[in-house]
């Protein structure tokens, strides 16, 4: 009977029961939305064409105090490998957590630590070669309207004053797993806005503003 | 009595696998302690043999044409001959000269204007410049991922075939640690070595080396590893301002890293572009060439003031700098039995 107890127990995990999971989602207004579909903002449509961002440094609290820390590096979420967007923590339980910290990026000790494994592998394209650092997030698309227009934002940088990562805290308010949603709205309106920055793709002061507008579209919902 | 017998073999192995690691690393006496982290990406002879194949194997461009080797020539203490710039693939020129390859493990940043700043991601870069490999390095693991050789060497090195891109940039960064000079005639001076002495040139050369040129190319190294502005005028077509392409501050326009001189009879052409072809033109540049801007090292906003006479004692000098020991050794040149 015990022995049939512990191998319930130990089975736990792998059928998912208890453990925390995270579903990262891409919306604009509330909507989610996808990769190579036509999406209207105001007067403009666009279609995005690649998505992919790092989530890295998962800490998990409750009460203000720190219950876990998680042992993965980084995830790399990617729109176009839909597995990647579930973010799985085997060994947290969502009734222990009442707030979640993350870094939307990656911290500056990681991107001067050398060759990296797994999600920071340099094979995955999200490290620049023409100078050191980790590219936290990569947005490129089109403008279809009201003129075709390319814009490609590679959003990174490490050393000040041009720290790229963000950090991010949430608070899990309901018991359970979580959804979280990125609204690309405040950041597209002010790509509209700011037309002459279609392209970015170096450690400057545009990235750094992009990402904290992008960090404060991140939301969770239970 | 079986429990003692096995810590005594656990202590027998301890101690042959640090005396197997401390042969394949020795810092040479009276140097700093190398910056590299060796616990991080621990020297290993499978390891460093894989990446001596790759760092001579063409596979690494997108044609095939262009190896690390094509511009980081052994016999030239691994940089380039005969070109200002490096010469990629369809013979496409880049924007800089080569660097040498030496004594990397006490680097602490590196290409002209430090934009890398570990010895793991280095390769990275001319991997995948338009102008030099133009490959990315996804393709790269794919392409040798379809060669039992490399399947071999991986399994010896890694004791496993999964090709990533961690390892495949650590077993380069293993064997351009390796590459260590340290046994020029000046070095064997230094040491004192028996019989072995500066003639009267060479060492009114060092005099003036040490008065006029080492608190930039500081010794051992020949290199304080700083960013300065030497005083050339920019080049006209490269508009090349530096350091400050890095880290985007006024105050590091036109400055480049400052290189070893180590091996540098053999390093032609000099400088971030290889606009001088000849040490005599170097010298020439510092003592009477010197182009005044807001950045220009305080050292040199008056030139070197050098005399013909002293120029060639300089020049004897830089020579006793010439590593032959490295230049010729074996263990660093193609791989003939991968």
């Amino acid at each position: 009977m015990i022995k049939a107890l512990a191998y319930c127990l130990f089975l736990v995990p792998f059928l998912g029961w208890g453990q925390f999971t995270i579903d990262v989602n891409l919306t604009l207004d509330n909507q989610i939305i996808g990769l190579n579909n036509p999406i209207q903002l105001n007067d403009h449509s666009f279609q995005l064409e690649q998505v992919r961002f790092y989530l890295s440094k998962f800490e998990f609290y409750q009460n203000d105090q720190l219950v876990a820390v998680d042992p993965a590096e980084a995830y790399l979420v990617d729109f176009d490998l839909d597995s990647t967007r579930k973010l799985i923590f085997p060994t947290i339980q969502s009734a222990q957590i009442d707030e979640i910290r993350f870094l939307f990026g990656i911290d500056s000790l990681t991107n001067t630590s050398g060759a990296m494994t797994g999600a920071l592998d340099p094979m995955h394209g999200m490290y620049w070669s023409w100078q050191s650092g980790y590219i936290n997030c990569k947005l490129e698309g089109t403008f279809l309207s009201p003129k075709r227009e390319a814009f490609q934002l590679h959003l990174g940088g490490y050393m000040k004053p041009f720290l790229g990562a963000q950090y991010i805290t949430l608070k899990n308010s309901k018991i359970g797993n979580t959804q979280l949603d990125i609204d690309l709205n405040s950041l597209m309106q002010e790509v509209i806005h700011q037309k002459s920055n279609l392209h970015v793709m170096s450690p400057c002061f545009k990235a750094v503003e992009y990402a904290q507008i992008l960090a404060k579209s991140i939301d969770q919902k239970p | 009595m079986k429990r003692l017998e096995i810590a005594c073999l656990i202590l027998i192995l301890i101690l042959v696998s640090f005396r197997y690691t401390e042969k394949l690393w020795k810092t040479p006496s009276d140097w700093p302690e190398p910056y590299y982290n060796f616990k991080k990406n621990p020297l290993d002879s499978a390891t460093i043999q894989l990446g001596r194949v790759l760092f001579y194997d063409p596979v690494l461009s997108s044609d095939s044409s262009i190896s690390c080797a094509s511009c980081h020539s052994p016999y030239n203490a691994f940089t380039h001959v005969d070109h200002a710039l490096s010469h990629g693939i369809k013979d496409r020129i880049g924007t800089r000269n080569s660097p040498v390859l030496v004594n990397l493990a006490w680097g602490k940043s590196f290409m002209w204007d430090g934009a890398v700043n570990h010895l793991d991601m280095q390769a990275l870069a001319p991997l995948e410049n338009q102008l030099e490999m133009d490959e990315t390095l996804a393709h790269v693991l794919q392409k040798i991922g379809k060669q039992e050789k490399y399947k071999r060497l991986f399994k010896t090195a890694f004791h496993s075939e999964t090709m990533t891109g961690e390892r495949f940039l650590k077993a380069i960064s293993q064997f351009m640690l390796t590459l260590v000079s340290s046994n020029s005639k000046y070095d064997q001076v230094i040491r004192g070595e028996k019989g072995i002495q500066f003639t009267e040139q060479e060492n009114k050369g060092y005099v003036l080396f040490r008065e006029n040129c080492a608190s930039c190319h500081t010794e051992p190294l020949f290199t304080n590893q700083s960013f300065e502005n030497n005083g050339l005028a920019v080049d006209s077509i490269l508009q090349d301002i530096g350091r400050m392409r890095i880290t985007q501050k006024s105050s590091d326009s036109l400055k480049f890293k400052v290189p070893t001189l180590r091996n540098i009879e053999r390093s032609a052409p000099y400088m971030h572009d290889g606009r001088y072809r000849s040490l005599q033109m170097v010298l020439f540049h510092y003592s009477s060439d010197i182009h005044s801007s807001e950045t220009l090292a305080p050292q040199l906003r008056n030139g070197i003031q050098l005399t013909e006479d002293d120029k060639r004692c300089l020049i004897a000098f830089l020579k006793t700098l010439t590593d032959y020991t490295f230049l010729s050794n074996k263990q660093f040149q193609y791989p003939r039995t991968p």
